[in-house]
């Protein structure tokens, strides 16, 4: 029963709430959302099939590829960031040490936090893919797989988010990690075009990204209907790396409340 | 009687700056201790120490003798900062009270019946659905001070709870924390004398504890007329048959079956009762106690 109040809390009350007082942002949000579909599917259209098929090696189009690329990518990227940006403005608005006052332990904080980044990460998510299918990508939806594969990327998200909202915590101001999320999303993430494109040492480095992994499997999953037999190296990969992410996260985020409360920087920014 | 907070040889250090060093203090179940001093004394240390906010680098903070920085020791603090930050300006009050109620357990319907009747009790009932961003200072203090209260807890941590907000709010805080007093446990920071004399004790801190008293009540009586010599009161001569007669609040009805029992024509004026000592910072009252021992120093 708490559980679900709190979520409520931060999610509807702390989350929805404030995000839609400001109405212009909501409105930036969206078109944030939308434009680079279009953008990659013109792209697509530019560039024609032929090329890209010899470099994605699947029965699907460019745009399909970017199109969950760029879906489900939003979760590495402005997830992480958006814990980093929530603890910051917890810190700037004064809450952040009214919430440590509570009764709450630094990772049930973390997790409540999150939880709405999750939210507008989906909200984004579906909206992509539905902007997809109006452009005529044809989803053939594994459930199964797409489940899972979801659930370690998931997984791995919220080890990333722990790691970025430690980061914040200690350094206050600016944050590195999700400078080194955005970047990996557009250049290492296997987001907009496939990593075998990349030279040898690059690539070495996307293979330590769960997006990698996860895009490669969803796209295993969502458009051509694949089942988990078929992206067991994508699953082995994507437990190791979320465990590793969830653990240095927790061990990070532990000492980032540690060494606040130490401080007495709760109420600093 | 049962401690409610205790204070067993702390210190806190930031960096190279010392702000409280071993302060051992404890303070009983329903007791409100005023802790008084000059800025840096160490107030807030104290009090952000014993909301768990904040970790001492010596010795311990005891929350019915739970550690202070645990969460089962957070159930029963109330907490409340000076500054006006702290509570959600794009939401409503009913709101930010809700949303701070969950974080202590309650469920939604409760925090929701709850905040209403704090609301109601601050004054803001009628502005519960407004923004936060709409509200005055006072308005913001009041509301800070609810969202304290929301959980019920048998303990506030109260700094400088009516500072800077106006008359009316700051009459209305004050108020309900005179309700508070006997039921809960109370610390406050303060500079306030209006806020110290709710103090059953006021802690002088400079750093360390410099001296732990009752709250001190001067009273100053104006009489007209023809006045015999009163020992053991200090009094001024304003001139024209006019006197001012000091004396503490525990000898004032001493002073009255003195003055009304005296022949002549005396008339008592006026009255007006002033918290001594407590105006001024720890410093003087640092010196006023290594220059006499056991007594004060008129104002």
């Amino acid at each position: 029963m708490g559980v679900i109040d709190r979520l409520y809390s931060f999610v509807v009350i702390r989350g929805f709430k404030v995000w839609v007082s400001y109405r212009t942002q909501v409105a930036l949000n969206f078109i944030s959302w939308t434009i680079p579909v279009f953008l990659y599917y013109f792209i697509g259209l530019t560039f024609g099939a032929g090329r890209m098929a010899a470099a994605i090696a699947a029965n699907y189009s460019y745009t399909a590829f970017a199109t969950v690329g760029i879906a489900f990518q939003g979760y590495f990227s402005s997830a992480v960031a958006t814990l980093a940006g929530r603890i910051r403005n917890e810190e700037l608005i004064g809450t952040l040490e009214y919430q440590m006052a509570a009764p709450l332990k630094p990772m049930s904080l973390m997790f409540y936090s999150t939880v709405w980044g999750f939210v507008v990460n989906s909200i984004s998510t579906v909206t992509i893919l539905l902007i997809g299918y109006g452009l005529g990508i044809k989803y053939i939806i594994n459930p199964l797989s797409t489940f899972v594969i979801l659930l370690l990327y998931m997984a791995s998200i919220i080890g990333l988010n722990l790691i970025s909202g430690a980061v914040v915590l200690i350094v206050k101001q600016g944050n590195p990690v999700a400078l080194f999320t955005s970047v990996a999303t557009n250049i290492l993430g296997n987001v907009v075009f496939p990593i075998s494109v990349l030279p040898t040492w690059l690539r070495d480095i996307s293979y330590v990204l769960s997006l990698t992994w996860s895009l490669d499997a969803l796209r295993k999953a969502m458009l051509a209907g694949e089942g988990l037999g078929s992206m067991t190296n994508d699953i082995v990969i994507l437990v190791i790396l979320s465990a590793a992410y969830l653990i240095i996260g927790v061990l990070l985020t532990n000492y980032a409340f540690r060494r606040i409360l130490k401080q007495g920087t709760v109420h600093m920014y | 009687m049962p401690v409610a907070v205790e204070f067993i040889n702390v210190t806190k250090r930031f960096g190279k700056l010392t702000a409280v060093e071993n302060i051992n203090l404890k303070v009983n179940d329903g007791e409100v201790v005023a802790l008084v001093g000059p800025n840096g004394a160490g107030k807030t240390t104290l009090l952000r120490m014993a909301a768990g906010v904040l970790l001492p680098d010596a010795g311990k903070v005891l929350i019915h003798g739970i550690e202070a920085h645990r969460a089962e020791a957070k159930w029963h603090v109330g907490f409340m900062t000076p500054m006006d930050r702290g509570v959600y300006w794009r939401i409503s009050a009913l709101d930010n009270l809700v949303f701070f109620g969950t974080l202590y357990g309650l469920s939604i319907r409760e925090a929701k019946s709850r905040g209403m009747e704090l609301l109601k009790v601050f004054g803001l009932v009628d502005r519960a659905k407004d923004w936060v961003a709409t509200y005055s200072t006072g308005m913001m203090r009041r509301l800070e001070l609810a969202r304290a209260m929301m959980h019920d807890p048998d303990i506030l941590l109260l700094d400088e709870p009516t500072s800077g907000i106006d008359v009316d709010g700051k009459n209305m805080i004050l108020e309900h924390i005179r309700r508070l007093k006997g039921s809960k446990t109370i610390i406050m920071a303060s500079h306030d004398p209006q806020e110290i004399e709710l103090a059953d004790r006021v802690v002088y801190l400079n750093r360390n504890i410099v001296d732990t008293l009752p709250a001190l009540k001067i009273v100053k009586v104006l009489v007209k007329g023809s006045l015999p010599p009163l020992d053991g009161y200090r009094i001024v001569n304003l001139g024209d048959s006019t006197y001012v007669i000091y004396t503490r609040i525990d000898g004032f009805d001493e002073l009255m079956r003195r003055l009304t029992s005296m022949d002549g024509n005396l008339k008592i004026v006026d009255l007006n009762v002033e918290v001594a000592v407590a105006e001024r910072n720890a410093r003087i009252a640092e010196r006023v106690n290594r220059r006499e021992r056991g007594g004060w120093e008129w104002a």
